[in-house]
């Protein structure tokens, strides 16, 4: 049985125009010990997604159907106060991406873990919860004394590690990592990123890597669940959506990303943005940007198809692998989308009136 | 750095822009109240400290470096946003370090910055068709109508089309992609032979990353222009450019061709900094270089190569065989009872031992029971007993003459180390015999 | 500040047109502001009584509108003296027989022009110290906040009384007495302001085209921060009106001129004040109301421009 269990999974936001479906039926689970990373755009709904699990997102959010089943306790019935107290923290816990952003400025970085130790764990003393605190600290390469500094008197890396420490203090079983490393410098990135798996590994802990950096999913992750316009577009270990992906906009992803390793990679954008989540209607999302795309993609919302064990695609071309894995390496392919009646799409912008049809100015904001 | 980068590897050649030792520090306290009290600030951050490096005519150069390690400063020093302290810089051969007047309004003409943040980097209050007329109107060019036409003709130019459709917009109504089309627009107004391009894709989506790093592209190969890119993302600039210069601290420590720095890196920090970059093929298996520390404060630099601290191929002490990694962690105790910061009360403390030991000193420091080459062991033992009776001055005394290392002395030279390639580092000083592995 | 865009025709044609669009985008934010709304009605209430309050004669067509006050507030013995509201007098007599409710028109006029020009004035001066204070930074910026800091440290009545008792009690003396104070509190905002948008990329995208210091001050940055100006504009007209009717309360006004603090001095030195409330309550409700609006008005662009925003004074 898997640790977590993500069934038809819907986030609304409310916005002006409406409902905002950053996520929209999604469906994921998530074994013990496992690494799963969601990659997308901003806007594609992954890290609302992931709030979603422990509701960590904004008033304005709401769950609107699907259930969540964390080691047999469905989340989703689970009030405000019971979510805190029983699976925020101690069973599910949250790395942000901005780590003086989620301590408080006020209490020392050290006060801070006791905090969090004792109020998820009754009896433990004061002393006790320092002590851990001081280990962990060891343990993620900051020396021990620096558990009574401010968070202000951190670096930018090294607050970082404290995030992950306060995140690892109590030995949850999943951890929720937003863009852990977007905001620090490869060199401190690669020594955080090498710190979180050699804790997680530990704890036998599962997490889940929330990130659009291509190199950062295939290095720590042993599934990704690429997401678009609020939906799991295609999802596989790790292997296979680097090196043998189905779906367009994976491949599209994978073109777009510099590769440090390759000496003459000819890099292709993805003309468009993410689609308005407001009211995305039938058919395929991304088939205004896919240059793939045929009748049926307007017109019939693909389902998730398994094509080998484990590996999900959604799309109605998925199974002419070979085609589009050779068609997507062309940077001619991706510019002819851009042409004929959408050829006013510039990044997605301002569309010629004249063409205007189902591309949107405005993206789903909900993400970040 | 005491020799010019570039300029010895080939004195014919003829660049775009140049500079020569420049320097940009910034003082620490510039309250009126400090002033008073302490006269003019002593302190100041050295955020680019005595760089050479010529940009030659028509390249794609990158500077990479952490954040802080002065590349952005560096960008804008050697155009004039910032005013440099010190050094020289010369474009298209003229020197334009003190520059104003006209000859800083006809330099303005000729380069041109992009920002990293098209949401910050344009006005919120003039619209993309004022926007870009703006340095047309500065600089008084042509009539109305050639203004007008210019306008637009840029706009096209930077992929925005119909140009009639977003002159009347204002920034708030653009996505970040167009924004930064826009920036690029009005930085091709006047027509610049140069472009400095600061982390000009790092604010954008993957996926549109790549359509405005391939109009940068066809913009130099169309427009013949120069141009510098900034960025962390050495994927990025490997990508970009031509050549590749990492800074590190203030300093210049290599230059060479893109593939070359990226595929064989020759100065220590920049293989740490290629190594620490995670690879997308699952079947590429990195060698990682892990750095001791961060990146030091930029007020209190390091002597010698300012590297040293952290460099895990620092040099070895005259007479002694150190294994390198150990050697590295008797740097890093050295250094600590130079600064007299050693508390071995502290880390018995931190270790629950009942006494204060040797051992404990040398584990904390990841230094083993035993160092292979017995003189040296001998050496550091006694340091260390110094240390536990209370003497860290014997204690620093015998490390710092015992162990000391070219690394930490000295202006460190850059040095020729293929036709192509230079670093900064001692190990590529051909006149010395430290001995590469 | 003059820009060339009229000379091309079709970029600046439709840059009007966004202009407006983005003028009545900004007004749209009292759409459901009740407060904000009443402010405004208020406000035009009180402007259009102060302008017609008196007749207007325009010369050259030859014709003279005729003002609101039903007498000549200055004239005596209109009625009887300290007479109750009537018919006649809705809001009764003065102690001299003057008309209580032609002396409020009237002085709506004044109370106006004195708030709405000390203000301008002291917004205008606070904006340009604030702007090129921050702008140039260095010792101009050291020079003119200690400036600032000086005026904060002087209190507003005292300073007046002691200027107008040298310089003489006429309104523009009490004009400039409050314009010396009240320019402070804008010029602190403003530096702020200009000390942040300083820093943005866009300010150094205009230096990097060669533009001037006066350019890059006044195209690119002051538009970013009028909306600031404008707000502290509407709180400073609120103050300017206290300051007024405060110096004319205390006798320090201009006797020429008459404003709504002023009617307030009569009442008190007329020893009036126990028995003529139809004297005394109509000036102080005026002001109050005044006041009011403009604060209404304020505090809705207040929440526009920045919602953390705290004015002090
Ligand atoms: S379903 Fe159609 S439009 Fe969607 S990704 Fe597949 S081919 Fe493209
Ligand atoms: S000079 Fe020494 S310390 Fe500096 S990089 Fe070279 S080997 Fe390392």
């Amino acid at each position: 049985m898997s640790l977590l269990e993500i069934r038809d999974l819907k986030t609304y936001y409310r916005a002006d125009g409406g409902w905002v479906r950053a996520t929209d039926g999604v469906s994921l689970s998530i074994d013990r010990g496992e690494t799963v990373g969601l990659v997308g755009e901003s806007g594609s709904g992954k890290t609302t997604l992931a709030k979603s699990i422990i509701r960590l997102f904004p008033d304005n959010a709401e769950i609107h159907g699907g259930s969540i089943d964390y080691d047999g306790t469905e989340i989703t019935d689970l009030s405000d106060k019971e979510l805190r107290r029983r699976i925020r923290w101690q069973e599910i816990s949250m790395i942000p991406q901005n780590a003086m952003n989620g301590f408080d400025p006020v209490y020392t970085v050290g006060q801070q873990i006791v905090q969090v130790i004792r109020h998820h764990e009754e009896g433990v003393s004061k002393a006790d919860a320092r002590d851990r605190a001081r280990d962990l600290f060891d343990e993620l390469g900051i020396e021990p004394d620096r558990i009574d500094d401010y968070p202000h008197q951190f670096s930018g890396g090294m607050a970082q590690r404290a995030m992950i420490a306060l995140a690892l203090a109590l030995g949850p079983s999943l951890v929720l990592a937003d863009e852990p490393t977007t905001a620090l410098d490869v060199v401190i990135q690669d020594r955080i990123l090498e710190t979180i798996k050699e804790k997680q590994a530990e704890i036998d802990s599962a997490m889940i890597m929330i990130t659009h950096d291509m190199s950062v999913v295939s290095e720590t992750c042993d599934r990704i669940a690429v997401v678009y316009g609020g939906r799991i577009v295609e999802i596989a270990d790790a292997r296979t959506i680097i090196t043998n992906p189905r779906h367009p906009y994976t491949l599209g992803l994978r073109n777009a990303f510099p590769d440090i390793s390759d000496d003459d990679q000819e890099l292709i954008s993805i003309p468009g943005t993410p689609p308005d989540l407001v009211d995305p209607g039938e058919g395929c999302r991304f088939a205004p940007r896919c240059p793939f795309a045929e009748e049926d993609c307007w017109e019939i919302t693909p389902e998730p198809q398994e094509y080998e064990p484990g590996h999900f695609v959604e799309c109605h071309r998925a199974d002419e692998i070979d085609y589009l894995q050779s068609a997507a390496g062309e940077k001619s392919t991706w510019q002819d989308a851009t042409t004929g009646d959408r050829d006013a799409v510039v990044d997605g912008g301002i569309v010629d009136t004249s063409g205007a049809d189902a591309t949107e100015t405005e993206g789903g904001s909900a993400d970040e | 750095m005491s020799e010019a980068t570039g300029r010895v590897v080939d004195g014919s050649e003829t660049y775009k822009l140049e500079v020569e030792d420049l320097e940009k520090h910034f003082p620490v306290n510039s309250g009126i109240v400090s002033r008073i009290l302490r006269g003019e600030s002593d302190q100041a951050v050295r955020a680019v400290d005595g760089v050479s490096l010529g940009i030659r005519e028509g390249e794609a150069f990158g500077l990479a470096g952490e954040s802080g390690c002065g590349k952005t400063t560096l960008g804008k020093s050697a155009i004039r946003l910032l005013e440099p302290t010190g050094g020289k810089i010369y474009f298209d051969g003229t020197e334009i370090t003190n520059a104003s007047g006209a000859e800083i309004n006809r330099f303005r003409r000729e380069a041109q910055i992009i920002h990293q943040d098209p949401y910050q980097s344009l006005n919120p209050r003039f619209t993309v068709y004022e926007w870009i007329k703006e340095p047309l109107d500065v600089h008084g060019i042509g009539t109305a109508e050639e203004r007008d036409a210019r306008v637009y003709e840029t706009i096209e130019q930077a992929g925005l089309k119909p140009a009639e459709a977003y002159a009347p917009e204002y920034p708030s109504e653009l996505s970040g992609g167009e924004r930064q089309r826009v920036g690029i627009a009005r930085a091709l107004a006047l027509e610049p032979s140069f472009l400095l391009a600061d982390e000009p894709a790092s604010m954008l989506d993957v996926s549109i990353r790549a359509s405005i790093l391939d109009l940068f592209k066809r913009l130099q190969t169309d427009l013949g222009l120069t141009a510098v890119y900034i960025s962390h993302d050495l994927s990025l600039l490997k990508h970009m450019c031509d050549r590749i210069g990492i800074m590190y601290l203030g300093e210049l420590v290599e230059v060479a061709p893109a593939d070359e720095i990226i595929n064989d890196p020759k100065h220590p920090y920049t293989q740490a900094l290629v190594s620490s970059v995670p690879r997308i093929d699952p079947d590429e298996d990195r060698e990682r270089i892990e750095l001791v520390g961060e990146v030091p404060d930029p007020v209190d630099m390091p002597s010698g190569c300012r590297f040293h601290p952290r460099c895990p191929r620092i040099v070895q002490p005259e007479g002694y065989d150190f294994d390198q990694d150990d050697w590295r962690a008797v740097v890093n105790l050295r250094r600590d009872v130079l600064a007299g910061d050693v508390d071995p009360e502290a880390i018995r403390r931190n270790r629950d031992d009942d006494e204060a030991s040797a051992l404990a000193i040398r584990d904390a420091y990841d230094v083993p029971d035993r160092l292979a080459d017995a003189a040296a062991d001998d050496v550091l033992d006694a340091a260390l007993s110094d240390v536990l009776a209370g003497d860290s001055n014997d204690a620093a005394d015998v490390l710092r003459r015992e162990f000391a290392t070219p690394c930490e002395s000295g202006p460190i030279e850059t040095h020729q180390v293929t036709p192509t390639q230079e670093a900064a580092c001692v190990l590529y000083d051909e006149d010395e015999p430290y001995t590469l592995e | 500040m003059s820009t060339d865009t009229d000379t091309t025709p079709q970029g600046a044609v439709t840059g009007l047109e966004k202009r407006i669009e983005q003028l009545r985008d900004g007004l749209g934010v009292f759409k459901g502001d009740r407060l904000g709304q009443i402010g405004i009605a208020l406000v035009l209430v009180f402007v259009f009584v102060g302008v017609f309050a008196r007749p207007i004669t325009i010369e050259f067509l030859n014709v003279t509108i005729p003002g609101l006050a039903p007498h000549d507030p200055n004239a005596r013995a209109v009625g009887g003296r300290l007479e109750p509201p009537s018919l006649a007098h809705p809001l009764g007599t003065t102690q001299l027989g003057r008309d209580v409710l032609s002396q409020l028109i009237a002085g709506t006029r004044v109370t106006l022009l004195v708030g709405s020009l000390a203000a301008f004035m002291a917004v205008f001066i606070g904006t340009n110290v604030g702007l090129i204070s921050a702008y140039y930074g260095g010792w101009v910026d050291d020079v003119l906040m200690r400036i600032t800091d000086i005026v904060y440290a002087v209190p507003f009545l005292p300073f007046a009384i002691v200027l107008v008792a040298i310089v003489g009690s006429s309104i523009v003396n009490i004009i400039g007495a409050i314009v010396l104070i009240l320019w402070r509190s804008t010029a602190r905002v403003i530096r702020s302001q200009v000390l942040s948008h300083k820093q943005r990329p866009y300010v150094e995208s205009a230096e990097a085209i060669g533009a001037s210091d006066v350019r890059i001050m006044y195209k690119h940055i002051l538009p970013n921060v009028l909306p600031l100006a404008f707000l502290y504009a509407a709180f400073a007209v609120g103050y300017a009106v206290i300051a007024e009717a405060s110096l004319s309360f205390l006798g320090f006004g201009d006797p020429n001129m008459l404003s709504w603090g002023e009617m307030i001095f009569t009442v008190y030195t007329a020893d009036a004040i126990r028995q003529a409330w139809w004297w005394v309550f109509p000036p102080g409700i005026a002001i109050t109301l005044f006041v009011m609006s403009v604060f209404f008005i304020g505090r809705t662009l207040e929440k526009v421009i920045n919602p953390e925003l705290r004015h002090q004074e």
